[in-house]
């Protein structure tokens, strides 16, 4: 379509040269230029042509999760495990393609947030997924099929995209999230932390709000797989709790990195 | 003096469900259920106000800036 559109243009502008078809020159120039780049950066971050072996996508999804309803609100999480360690900055994204889910998944990328951080490198990367239909409700199947056992993928992506917001100049971060919208402030919770427990961020105060429509199991499933509870527990307080006290017990100057920094210090 | 080092407060507010008004999780009471829907007025005055941060006293701590984001 964008052939047949650029040789209409092309059949259109006057023959004797001039500044219409040099417009037309650069633009394609730009869009070829561009598109190269993209690609070697796809080849290269996937580990293509490198003998590394290329990106292998690890999905599982909450056992408390309904598998005869895949629209219901249980969590899928997918590791994707990467050839290459890549840099991911709090709130970037990737572009996930997954082209043996089902007939029509290799016409389909979908994004996703990344809820992994490190101050470094990453070598796997942690999605959490909503089911809803096509590619994701065939990822509730599949994994709910292999009876609690993540299920393996070849997978490619794109990405890291988009921008991450700086935290570096405030006291104070309020961070606002609505059900499946906590994947979005994990990272960013996990890089302040660090930076105030490593003294690199100047945050003293981070509240986050997160609105639930109820307290059920698939809820809670949201938050398990980010902060890997210890036991499935029936009771939902105690499973909240399970859920939210390694992010709270990581965020205690005493048993965090300054100590650890310290001690290094003086053994070296 | 005992001065708080924790940062992360957690505030889960859900819609239906919950017997109690408030519910705190665990021995740390940094992370407490709500019923209901935040009234964020209220909460984006009190984060903003710099007065749930434990300054030491005797030394001029000016206030730092707040960051609001949502999702």
């Amino acid at each position: 379509m964008t052939g047949i559109f650029i040789y209409g243009i092309w059949r259109h502008l006057p023959n004797h040269g001039g500044p219409p078809k040099l417009y037309l020159y650069v633009g394609l120039a730009t869009l070829v230029l561009n598109t190269g780049l993209e690609t070697v950066s796809f080849l290269y971050r996937n580990g293509i042509f490198s003998g590394h072996g290329t990106p292998r996508a690890l999905v599982s999804f909450s056992p408390e999760g309904t598998f005869a309803h895949p629209k219901s609100r249980v969590a899928i999480l997918i590791r994707v495990v990467l050839p290459r360690p890549i840099k991911f900055e709090a709130g970037q994204y990737v572009n996930l393609w997954m082209p043996s889910m089902g007939w029509w998944s290799w016409t389909q990328t979908h994004p996703f947030i990344v809820t992994s951080w490190s101050r470094g490198n990453l070598d796997s990367i942690e999605l959490l997924v909503q089911p809803r239909r096509g590619m994701t409700a065939d990822l509730l199947y599949l994994a709910g099929s292999a009876s609690g056992h993540p299920v393996s993928f070849p997978a490619l992506f794109t990405g890291p995209h988009g921008t991450s917001q700086s935290v570096d100049q405030y006291e104070t971060v309020l961070l606002i999230a609505t059900g499946f919208g906590i994947a979005a402030t994990i990272p960013y919770l996990k890089k302040m932390i660090h930076g105030h427990n490593t003294c690199t961020l100047q945050v003293r105060r981070i509240h986050l709000v997160w609105q639930v429509e109820t307290l059920g199991m698939n809820n809670l499933g949201d938050l398990k797989y980010f902060f890997k509870p210890s036991s499935n527990k029936a009771d939902m307080v105690q499973t909240a709790e399970s859920l939210l006290n390694p992010l709270l017990q990581d965020d205690i100057l005493d048993k965090g990195y300054v100590r650890n920094r310290l001690l290094s210090t003086k053994l070296s | 003096m005992k001065l708080r080092m924790q940062i992360l407060h957690i505030s889960i507010y859900v819609a239906n469900g919950l017997v109690q008004d408030k519910t705190p999780i665990g021995r740390h009471q940094r992370a407490c259920y709500y019923q209901g829907t935040p009234d964020f007025e209220n909460i984006l005055a009190v984060e903003a106000s710099g007065d749930r941060i434990e300054r030491l006293p005797g030394i001029q701590d000016e206030q730092g800036r707040t960051l609001v984001m949502g999702k």
